[in-house]
């Protein structure tokens, strides 16, 4: 009983503690301010409150007791975003042919690795973790902040993402034949066509629910006993289904990666027939029909920009192209980059796969932008982090110059108004 | 404001273009990198027959020359590849080497070299025009290797150098269960057993394995020696020692503890793929390496990475510690010098042969494309903006 009491007491006053530390203003002067979302603030004012930025821009007030981070001859940028990495996943997860849609890859992480430390360093802050899978169902993605709490509770933006799957991978080693594809096409079909059935069923289901419970209730009412009446039976529903049907409901994205062209019109296909929330991963043959792409308006997370780093089917990688995300782009697609490289430590390269996007004549704008903003949005945690706005989370990057500058070294990073990286002198 | 950029199709086989033609052709670049005198500011070349006829600022510029006025980008040499297989076989990892014979010190290269070969134009794309081209590492003594040009046409237009280098391998890819050596004391003993067989070779009897390996010993053929790991780099130093070879080593990218050795040797380095690298401790190794003073270059392996990332390993390289100007001269002059055809290409000087480079920007930033790429003084690579 003692030891409880002084549990709740200590937690108490460490909460209290918490929250002195975070009710402190935090003021970063900064030489020049890139919200992403605006254009760029020079000699500006970013003011961090209960971890959120309070307010930016070139005459914000400084309270009396803030803390201050001179940046005046530094940049700053919302923190990076990669949208597909395999950070925090073990090694044996790497390269896997097995998935369900109904697993959660939350389940799969190790908190505790360090890689993300190398990350974190070259500015980048949240990651959305997607095991490497040839599965047609992967697993639900999660995006997870690199603030180094070591429990993935802590670190975990949002869970349930996206569902990830596949269409076209079913060898990765040797190349797949169009009627392989074909047949995974018609196999996702199916498993929808399933759980449309499902779905229809289920809503039959609540239907008939809601007129059972307003039956009963004027039964109630009338205190009228006559026949009693029949509670509907709930349909039989698989993990599977449920997770289908919330994809059906458009409640989570199916995440498809695609390579060859074939693939990615299957992929659009099957969205615009079930009518579900679609984003194309990888899309490497996307160039090759960047403007038929641009027509359907659907998102995509396209990646690795640099050959070097990947591991693809054979097929993909005869037609893979470094032009492929600024072809996208400039069609006007809503477009991210991630690293998709094998292992985690790879998504320190974000920085770098946008400037070689931009040296295939992506905007550099839009390739900033591929990396915070957009992959924000498409992820859907555009409201948190992604760009630097008041009422988003302080998510931010301080660095010497150019973001896109090879030599641009970066010096600090915060994630929630706290500095979790700090470049040490001799570095 | 949507611009689109094209590539034009690489004009392969030799082909002259109406823009380099036989007669002159004068470049203007913001920024000559010579590598041999340092950046030009606002400089220029001038190509004839092929060849770098001036390098200066103010050259006088002939009447009937064709010129390239390519005064906001950047000037340097051709990337030399100081390891690469593109076009040496369809599937370069299966029909790359000799399945049988562990030794292969009478195979040449060359004899599976595709001078028309597509992946070229990859390696174009990325500045690249001219390699060390080079067997695979499943045999402990792997092969010849030769130095080309991606420009086809005729043997003299792309073959540099016939007698690059003997290549050894000393890595896990060697050992086989089926032949021998299946282990790694094995792989190393084999490799010794054979050199001093071909020490005892007299000329007399008929042994192409001996007299290649023999021209090794005499120091008449440099020698390449893939090695990644310190016990493979360290066997790789012992046998440059002990049987005074000419010796190089290629790969590397594990140096750690070894590198003051290879700089104590004075053996010089081909590192990478530093593409493939993700580890800060290993993307920091050409810095160390340098600064022990070994002279280094950088390898794409091509196909197992892209041959056209060749600029970005060299960026890694020094955005991780080497020196900028040690970056670009591993990805040229210093390469040239491993490789033995300094004296026609690696450098901006009158006289060598007219392989060029022209970037939209610094040569170490990542955001800076391949515009033109000139091999003998024809351009073998266009980027055009739409």
């Amino acid at each position: 009983m003692t030891a409880f009491k002084c549990f709740i007491v200590s937690f108490v006053v460490i909460c209290a503690m918490t929250h002195c530390a975070d009710a402190a203003s935090l003021v970063i002067q900064a030489g020049r301010i890139i919200p992403v979302s605006g254009p760029d603030i020079e000699d500006g004012v970013i003011l961090i409150e209960d971890q959120k930025i309070k307010a930016l821009g070139t005459d914000v007030v400084i309270p009396d007791d803030a803390r201050i981070i001179d940046a005046k001859t530094k940049t700053v940028m919302p923190g990076l975003i990669d949208a597909q990495s395999r950070l925090f996943l073990l090694d044996s997860e790497l390269n896997q042919t097995s998935g369900a849609p109904e697993l959660d890859v939350l389940d799969a992480l190790n908190p505790f690795d360090e890689a993300y430390r190398e990350v974190l360093a070259q500015g980048v802050t949240t990651v959305c973790v997607v095991p490497d899978s040839s599965a047609m169902w992967v697993c639900r993605t999660a995006l997870l902040r690199l603030n180094g709490a070591g429990s993935v509770a802590e670190m975990c933006l949002k869970s349930g993402v996206t569902v990830k799957a596949t269409l076209g991978m079913s060898s990765r080693s040797t190349q797949s034949s169009s009627l392989e594809r074909l047949d995974q096409y018609a196999s996702m079909r199916e498993a929808f066509i399933g759980a449309q059935r499902y779905l229809k069923q289920y809503e039959k289901y609540e239907h008939a629910l809601a007129q059972y419970n307003k039956d009963k209730a004027k039964q109630k009412a009338e205190s009228d006993s006559k026949a009693p009446l029949k509670r509907p039976e709930e349909p039989s529903k698989s993990p599977t289904h449920e997770i289908l049907f919330q994809i059906l409901r458009k409640e989570i994205p199916l995440q498809i990666e695609v390579h060859c062209v074939d693939d990615i019109r299957h992929a659009l296909r099957l969205a615009h027939e079930f009518e579900f929330s679609v984003i194309l991963d990888q899309c490497t043959e996307g160039y090759r029909m960047a403007r038929e792409l641009a027509g359907h308006k659907v998102p995509v997370i396209v990646g690795p920009v640099s050959v070097s780093r990947m591991t693809m089917p054979a097929l993909a990688y005869d037609h893979h192209d470094p032009v492929n995300a600024a072809r996208l782009s400039q069609a006007g697609i809503q477009l991210a980059i991630g690293t998709c490289a094998p292992t985690g430590l790879d998504s320190k390269f974000l920085g770098s796969a946008a400037a070689m996007a931009a040296a295939q004549g992506m905007d550099r704008d839009a390739a900033l932008r591929a990396i915070t903003l957009t992959p924000a949005q498409i992820l859907g945690v555009a409201d948190r982090i992604g760009s630097l706005d008041v009422g988003k989370d302080a998510d931010l990057v301080i660095c010497s110059g150019d973001p896109f500058d090879s030599f641009t070294r970066i010096e600090q990073v915060l994630i929630q108004g706290k500095v979790v990286y700090e470049r040490k002198a001799a570095q | 404001m949507m611009r689109w950029i094209g590539v034009l199709a690489v004009v392969l086989g030799g082909v002259a273009t109406a823009q380099a033609g036989q007669g002159d052709l004068v470049i203007r670049a913001h920024t000559v990198w010579t590598m041999t005198q340092g950046g030009i500011q606002e400089g220029m070349v001038l190509v004839r027959a092929g060849k770098i006829q001036a390098v200066g600022k103010d050259l006088d510029v002939p009447e009937d020359a064709t010129v390239l006025d390519m005064r906001q980008s950047h000037l340097m040499p051709g990337l030399i590849d100081a390891h690469s297989h593109l076009g040496l076989a369809s599937d370069p990892w299966a029909e790359m080497d000799e399945a049988v014979f562990a030794a292969s010190a009478d195979t040449q290269v060359l004899d599976a070299f595709d001078p028309r070969n597509q992946g070229f134009e990859q390696a174009l794309r990325g500045g690249v025009t001219c390699a060390l081209m080079s067997p695979g590492n499943r045999n402990p003594i792997a092969g010849q290797m030769a130095v080309v040009k991606f420009c086809g046409g005729a043997q003299a237009a792309w073959l540099i150098k016939r007698d690059a280098g003997l290549k050894f391998s000393l890595t896990q890819a060697a050992l086989r269960y089926d032949r021998r050596p299946t282990s790694w004391p094995g792989l190393i003993t084999f490799i010794r057993e054979q050199l001093d067989l071909a020490r005892q070779f007299d000329g007399e009897t008929f042994d192409p394995q001996a007299a290649v390996l023999k021209r090794a010993l005499d120091k008449a053929l440099p020698v390449f020696l893939m090695a990644s790991t310190p016990e493979e780099l360290g066997a790789a130093l012992d046998l440059i020692r002990d049987y005074g070879l000419d010796g190089r080593i290629l790969g590397a990218v594990q140096a750690d503890e070894v590198a003051s050795r290879i700089a104590a040797q004075t053996v010089p380095v081909a590192l990478g793929p530093v593409v493939r690298l993700n580890k800060d401790r290993d993307l920091k190794r050409a810095g160390q390496l340098a600064a022990e003073g070994v002279k280094l270059a950088f390898t794409s392996g091509a196909p197992e990475t892209a041959a056209s990332d060749l600029r970005t390993s060299a960026i890694y390289a020094a955005k991780y510690g080497l020196d900028r100007e040690l970056a670009l001269k591993g990805l040229t002059l210093h390469a040239a010098q491993m490789l033995g055809v300094a004296n026609r290409v690696g450098s901006i000087e009158t006289g060598k042969d007219a392989d060029l480079v022209i970037l939209g920007g610094d040569p170490l930033e990542l955001t800076s494309q391949v515009q033109v790429v000139i091999v003998n003084g024809n351009i073998v690579f266009q980027r055009e903006e739409k």
